[in-house]
């Protein structure tokens, strides 16, 4: 009976012994195949590059980092450094561009092209030529520079429009500025407790960042306009009425928020969001207009790196160039309209290093190089008020200077401003047309404005 | 044909079969997966600053994810992805990949590294703080002094740790200075919840100028450069 069910069962096995043997012999095979590489990756074929993925304005193929000198002085040497990088290493890791600069020294003259000599400064390319401005005053020289990169075979031409102006002066009128004076504190405008209610703002805190309001702005009707990410709003308070009203909008810290000349208040959220048309991440554009009714979107800002909003709707972008995202009817502006139609700063900036700086007013005629005994930190604000000038430097602390419209020094002063949650000297620090300058403090119990008025 | 031959061949089919899909699964998962070689990067000769600029800058409006090592380069947040877990870089990964640094701890070595896969590398902020075991140095900074007075140049990296930054230990590139003699870095930044507006990520990459905090001019902040640039 036992010998009978195992034959039994060796009768039922028998034929699946051959698809066993096969299944295992199936295994051999593509393990010997897959070992002789025939399921590898495929050698690539020579890559090629889409360009549709990139743009000038916000995603551009090379960039291109340069700082122009802004202002120099007749019959001064000057240097011209550009540092040009793939922004597709990852698919020609050995890209190379070169660059030709094309130069003019008179307005409507002709452009000439230098090639651009490669030199190595830290273990990175830097494209460089050195000018001389011409001996004539009121003339600008004019630059733009047109990029080659052979491998993705990638032409850039930077500025994307138009050309980088430096204004040649006869003379600086200096300005030696003595060491930072006593540290003051301005005057308390408005204090306001962290929390989510009609009178506070957000904080956030996690294990990687501290967040709270990164912007604020006042109008000259004492309006105090805060950037409050943490509680989705604007909040915007009344000093006549002492309240506050709360404009709901989803922002980031990175951001800024600036009343119009029209009374209307803009409110720029620069981190951005994706919107209808857009493929990707933009930083967005709102409005309150004069009557304070509702906050409305206006359209997305094509800045690569936006700084603040102006007094006359645009974004200082790149420190180089005005973005309008606006047109005269209050809508937003298509990309082509913002990319063809940009600004120049009206106002020059340049720091030389940690003891000297220029700035400029071409309109006035004004060139002003300040030396300072003692570093003076970077420069993040150069404001015309009613009366001149002012001028802010930010080291650990921030230096305040008044000048007058002849760019003499009048006064200056000196704050410590205290930050619990992010910082952002741009939009935390305003100055207004009369010559006030406005700063931000955060602590462990929310913030506080201070004002210092223009001595 | 005989029922034989119909499986014999079968068997045959199902073994190559399953050896075949066992390998494309394994290989997907090894590739995608964080502390793999497996086509994530390769050694390549050399690599400059200026290079590490262009890479880091791919990460902008990217999400910041914490431990976190990929990123689609698309200025978007991606789904979740079931092997790779969040999108977006950590400080640390960020700076490890766009330095091109090796995973060999401490090496000076050049290493191409793809965005997409999920690789952190083996060093912390607090591994960059001290030195990347010798591949970086620091060039500025210490427990009683800061950059202010020191230029960085594009490439280099601000690193500082919670004790001195009042936020969890962290480090963000350098990529450019500004007209005004300040930074601009690739920091991240509080984006509120969700760059759509419903999404969860509250944290994102974004070129700025000065970064979220005063680095230059934090006493315990370093300014850090890779080694050998």
């Amino acid at each position: 009976m036992k010998l009978t069910f195992s034959s039994q069962l060796k009768n039922r096995l028998l034929p699946w012994r051959d698809f066993a043997l096969c299944l295992l012999a199936g295994v051999v095979i593509g393990v010997v195949t897959i070992s002789n590489g025939f399921f590898a990756q495929p050698a690539h074929a020579a890559p090629t590059l889409d360009l549709s993925r990139f743009d000038d304005e916000m995603n551009p193929a090379i960039y291109v980092d340069h700082l122009s000198p802004v202002v120099v002085k007749e019959g001064e040497t000057f240097d011209l450094e550009f540092v040009l990088s793939c922004a597709y290493i990852d698919i020609f890791p050995d890209c190379s561009p070169n660059a030709t600069i094309l130069v003019a020294d008179a307005p409507n003259g002709k452009f000439t092209p230098i090639q651009l000599k490669e030199d190595n400064q830290s273990g990175s390319p830097v494209w460089k030529t050195t000018l001389v401005a011409p001996m004539k005053k009121g003339q600008t020289v004019e630059y733009y520079l047109e990029v080659f990169e052979p491998q993705g075979k990638v032409n850039v031409r930077y500025p994307s429009s138009g050309t980088i102006q430096v204004n040649v002066v006869e003379t600086f009128t200096e300005v030696l500025v003595s060491p930072s004076p006593e540290i003051t504190t301005g005057e308390l405008v408005l204090q306001l407790p962290w929390g989510n209610n009609e009178s506070s703002v957000g904080l956030f805190e996690d294990e990687t960042m501290i967040a709270g309001p990164g912007a604020f702005a006042t109008s000259t009707k004492g309006e105090i306009a805060l950037q409050d990410p943490v509680n989705r709003r604007v909040l915007l308070y009344n000093p006549e009425s002492d309240t506050f009203q709360s404009f709901p909008v989803h922002l980031s810290d990175a951001g800024d928020l600036e009343f119009q000349t029209d009374g209307s208040l803009l409110v720029a959220n620069f981190f951005g969001e994706k919107t209808d048309g857009e493929e990707s991440i933009v930083p967005q554009l709102y409005r309150i207009k004069a009557d304070r009714g509702a906050i409305e979107r206006v359209g997305p800002i094509f800045a690569r790196i936006p700084f603040y909003i102006t007094k006359d709707a645009s974004i200082l972008n790149r420190d180089d160039s005005l973005v309008k995202p606006m047109n005269a009817q209050g809508k937003g502006r298509s990309r082509d309209e913002q990319k063809n139609d940009r600004g120049k700063p009206p106002l020059g900036i340049r720091w030389l290093d940690d003891n000297r700086s220029r700035f400029s007013d071409p309109n006035a005629g004004l060139a002003i190089e300040i030396s300072s005994v003692s570093p003076s930190g970077f420069i993040s604000h150069f404001v015309k008020t009613n009366d001149g000038y002012v001028i802010v430097f930010r080291s650990d602390v921030m230096h305040v200077l008044w000048l007058d419209r002849e760019g003499k020094l009048m006064n200056d002063t000196t704050v410590k401003p205290e930050l619990y949650t992010e910082w952002n000297p741009y939009t935390l620090v305003k100055v207004t047309p009369n010559g006030d300058v406005w700063y931000m403090n955060s602590t462990l119990d929310g913030i506080a404005i201070y004002k210092i008025t223009q001595p | 044909m005989n029922n034989r031959i119909v499986r014999m061949i079968t068997g045959l089919a199902l073994g190559f079969l399953f050896s075949i899909l066992t390998y494309q699964s394994v290989r997907a998962y090894t590739c995608l997966t964080q502390e793999t070689d497996c086509n994530a990067g390769s050694s390549i000769s050399s690599w400059t600053a200026s290079q590490a600029v262009s890479y880091v800058r791919t990460a902008q409006r990217e999400p910041y994810q914490l431990g976190g090592g990929w990123w689609n380069p698309n200025q978007d947040q991606d789904a979740y992805d079931p092997i790779k877990g969040y999108e977006g870089p950590d400080c640390s990964g960020l700076v490890f990949k766009s330095w091109a640094m090796s995973y060999s701890t401490g090496s000076t070595a050049y290493w191409s590294w793809n965005k997409t896969h999920d690789v952190h590398g083996p060093y912390q902020a607090t591994s960059f703080y001290g030195g990347c075991s010798g591949a970086c140095r620091t060039l500025c900074g210490s427990s009683t002094t800061n950059c202010s007075s020191y230029t960085l140049s594009a490439g280099d990296a601000f690193v500082g740790v919670k004790q001195y930054l009042g936020f969890d230990n962290h480090i963000v590139m350098i990529t450019s200075r500004t007209a005004g003699g300040d930074y601009y870095v690739v920091d991240s930044n509080y984006n509120g919840y969700g760059a759509d507006g419903g999404g969860s990520y509250y944290n994102g990459w974004k070129e700025t100028t000065s970064g979220r905090a005063d680095y230059k001019n934090i006493n315990g902040v370093k300014g850090i450069r890779r080694n050998p640039w």
